[in-house]
């Protein structure tokens, strides 16, 4: 009798052991920390549209391998909300998750409006104000789920842009009654959360423009509005195009350093206090976009922002630049912004990089 | 095997006869009440809207308000045929889809690769320039006619480039045996090939047909490794419109036109 209840037991562990879930195909692995000289540097990662987990994880390891310690993501609030109330969070979680293994801050850009927000025929950058407490619901359930794993979120993109205002006329007095609901919402949930308001598009844009409203306007009429205390820290988009890191700023130029023109705007409003957060911005070595630099330009102009944004920028917490790797080719000068092509090769750029990071000389000279 | 033909000028006679009756009905507003809203605007308005982000030469230039570059012909020639003016608008590349998604232009025709994405809401001609990967190498060639003779040659790709991508797929996946030599940019990889310090070179078909040039020796070899054609994209809302614009695209294909088109810009 013994001897059948023990053929038993050793048949029915091993049927338990045949049924056992399958292993994952990737696992998170061990938690690793970033090594670098400077801990302001960052990127933007493209990983909303990634698919396969070994990507999301093999793109977030050579992010730490390049030695940049924060990342931007885009967390389109249409995909994780498809019908009110119901969250998936599961591609959020992959991403996330592997992120904070390789010992990454990650701070989640959050906008896109669902089908069921806003009128057919629109675009998902269409916000009515009658939904606005909407997208707060949806603040309140990122932060409540992503509490203590993302510790900044950007609420929006670009508002001062008509593309990004859904096609109508941008209205920072607008923005700002989102920015605050959000930042409410964000609040209740974690009051540890850190809310950023949106990253302008730096444009030179003439008053009156139907296409969009020169940044350090907007952001001055987002303080008339209001929008002091509706914030902890300020995303900035600093694109250098053609200009070096060091060429001064103006009112009338796009460049890397109108970024300290932007911080202005928030002295002249008595938020001083609050950081700011290069949230885009780089320079791109396309051979023939007329905002395109040589390749050796661009790796020495991207070391020396880092530098500059470490050594000069003391308001500013961190900057990350435009974009890691795309999912795919875009058959457009948009592949030269990449650190790393599709298939992770490392381009110049990238590896220029991971010496500085790594405090080795630079071979274009860039410090150290 | 005639009547196989047979079966073949069945299947053409039926393409004419169809691609005719598109053509004719956006003419001729046929069907009136079907017309749709942009064309009957194009045509009341003698105006077709077309966005472009001019930052791109030798296609697409905006210089002072004026604008020029392959795309800007090519669309002033559809016009034309069209029998209506060309108006542009300069917008961002992120933003093409979203004027053209809204109605604030009938067509984007700026270096604009297909993309099956994009599919929801807008229609794509056909390919009017590819923009692919091509073999650039001395003149002559020494043989060279396709990728597998490639094979026991340095090939001088840009780093990290979609060419670097497609030579290592030949190397890996293709069983090709060339020689990688990676450069900075895909002007360095050319000059390499001009100087002798690679046999052949990898790079998109702009960067190249542009550096024969200034390269006097060296040439394209063989038909582009990669299918990377700019297309126009019209919003899919505006069946009538998308087929005059791309029944024009269509004669100029047919005429030569745009090989004619290519040669004056690149």
């Amino acid at each position: 009798m013994a001897r059948v209840t023990m053929c038993l037991i050793v048949l029915a562990l091993a049927v338990g052991w045949l049924q056992r879930p399958p292993a994952p195909a990737v696992v998170i692995g061990p938690q690793q920390t970033v090594t670098t000289i400077n801990p302001k540097m960052g990127v933007h990662t493209r990983l909303t549209d990634e698919v396969e987990e070994w990507k999301i994880q093999r793109t977030l390891e050579m992010v730490r391998e390049m030695g940049a310690p924060w990342v931007v993501e885009y967390f389109p609030w249409g995909y994780y909300e498809p019908q009110k109330g119901l969250y998936e969070w599961d591609h959020a979680d992959t991403v996330v998750d592997h992120a904070v293994a390789q010992g990454l801050t990650v701070i989640g850009r959050i906008d896109f409006v669902p089908d069921w927000a806003r009128p057919e025929g629109t675009t998902f950058r269409h916000l009515d104000e009658a939904h606005y407490a909407d997208m707060g619901d949806f603040v309140y359930a990122f932060v409540s789920h992503f509490r203590g794993r993302v510790p900044y979120i950007i609420i929006w993109n670009e508002p001062n842009l008509s593309l990004e205002w859904g096609q109508r006329p941008v209205d920072p007095a607008a923005y700002t009654r989102l920015l605050r609901i959000c930042y409410q919402r964000a609040k209740e949930a974690d009051p540890a959360v850190q809310v950023v308001a949106a990253g302008l598009a730096p444009t030179t844009e003439p008053p009156g423009s139907e296409w969009g409203m020169d940044d350090l306007v907007y952001l001055q009429r987002m303080y008339e509005a209001g929008a002091r205390g509706c914030f902890d820290a300020l995303a900035i988009h600093a694109y250098g195009w053609t200009f070096a890191p060091d060429d001064p700023p103006a009112q009338d130029t796009v460049n890397f350093a109108r970024a300290e023109l932007t911080h202005g705007v928030m002295l002249r409003n008595g938020d001083g206090a609050a950081p700011c957060l290069i949230t885009e911005g780089g320079w791109n070595d396309h051979p023939r976009w007329t905002r395109a630099v040589k390749p050796a330009q661009r790796i020495a102009y991207t070391i020396r922002a880092y530098e500059k944004v470490r050594q000069e920028w003391e308001w500013c917490q961190a900057a990350a630049l435009w974009a890691f790797r795309f999912p795919w080719p875009q058959k457009t000068y948009q592949d030269y912004f990449a650190f790393v092509a599709v298939n992770f090769t490392p381009r110049p750029v990238y590896v220029g990089v991971q010496r500085y990071a790594q405090g080795l000389a630079s071979e274009e000279g860039g410090a150290p | 095997m005639s009547r196989w033909r047979g079966r073949g000028g069945l299947l053409l006679a039926s393409v004419l006869v169809i691609a005719g009756a598109l053509a004719w009905s956006g003419r001729q507003g046929w069907l009136a009440g079907a017309q749709d809203a942009a064309w009957a605007r194009v045509q009341r308005e003698g105006v077709l809207r077309v966005a472009m982000d001019a930052s791109y030469p030798p296609f697409d230039i905006e210089e002072g308000g004026t604008f020029r570059g392959y795309d800007v012909d090519l669309a002033q020639e559809i016009g034309r045929r069209l029998g209506v003016e060309v108006t542009f608008i300069n917008v961002g590349y992120d933003g093409l889809y979203d004027v053209l998604q809204a109605g604030r232009c009938d067509a984007v025709i700026s270096a604009l690769p297909y993309d099956p994405q994009r599919t929801n809401i807008a229609s794509f001609t056909g390919g009017y320039f590819d923009a692919g990967q091509v073999i650039v190498a001395p003149a002559g060639g020494d043989g060279l006619q396709g990728p597998e003779d490639l094979a026991g040659r340095r090939v001088a790709v840009e780093m990290g480039s979609q060419a670097h991508q497609e030579a290592l797929a030949l190397r890996d996946r293709g069983q090709v045996a060339l020689e990688i030599v990676t450069a900075r940019s895909s002007d360095e990889a050319l000059d390499m090939v001009h100087a002798g310090a690679a046999d052949a070179a990898i790079a998109d078909a702009i960067s190249a047909r542009l550096a024969l040039h200034s390269r006097p020796g060296l040439a394209i070899h063989g038909a582009p490794l990669t299918d990377e054609s700019f297309v126009i994209a019209v919003s899919r809302g505006n069946p009538q419109l998308f087929a005059v614009v791309k029944g024009a695209l269509d004669q100029l294909r047919g005429e030569g036109w745009l090989e004619q088109l290519a040669e004056r810009w690149l």
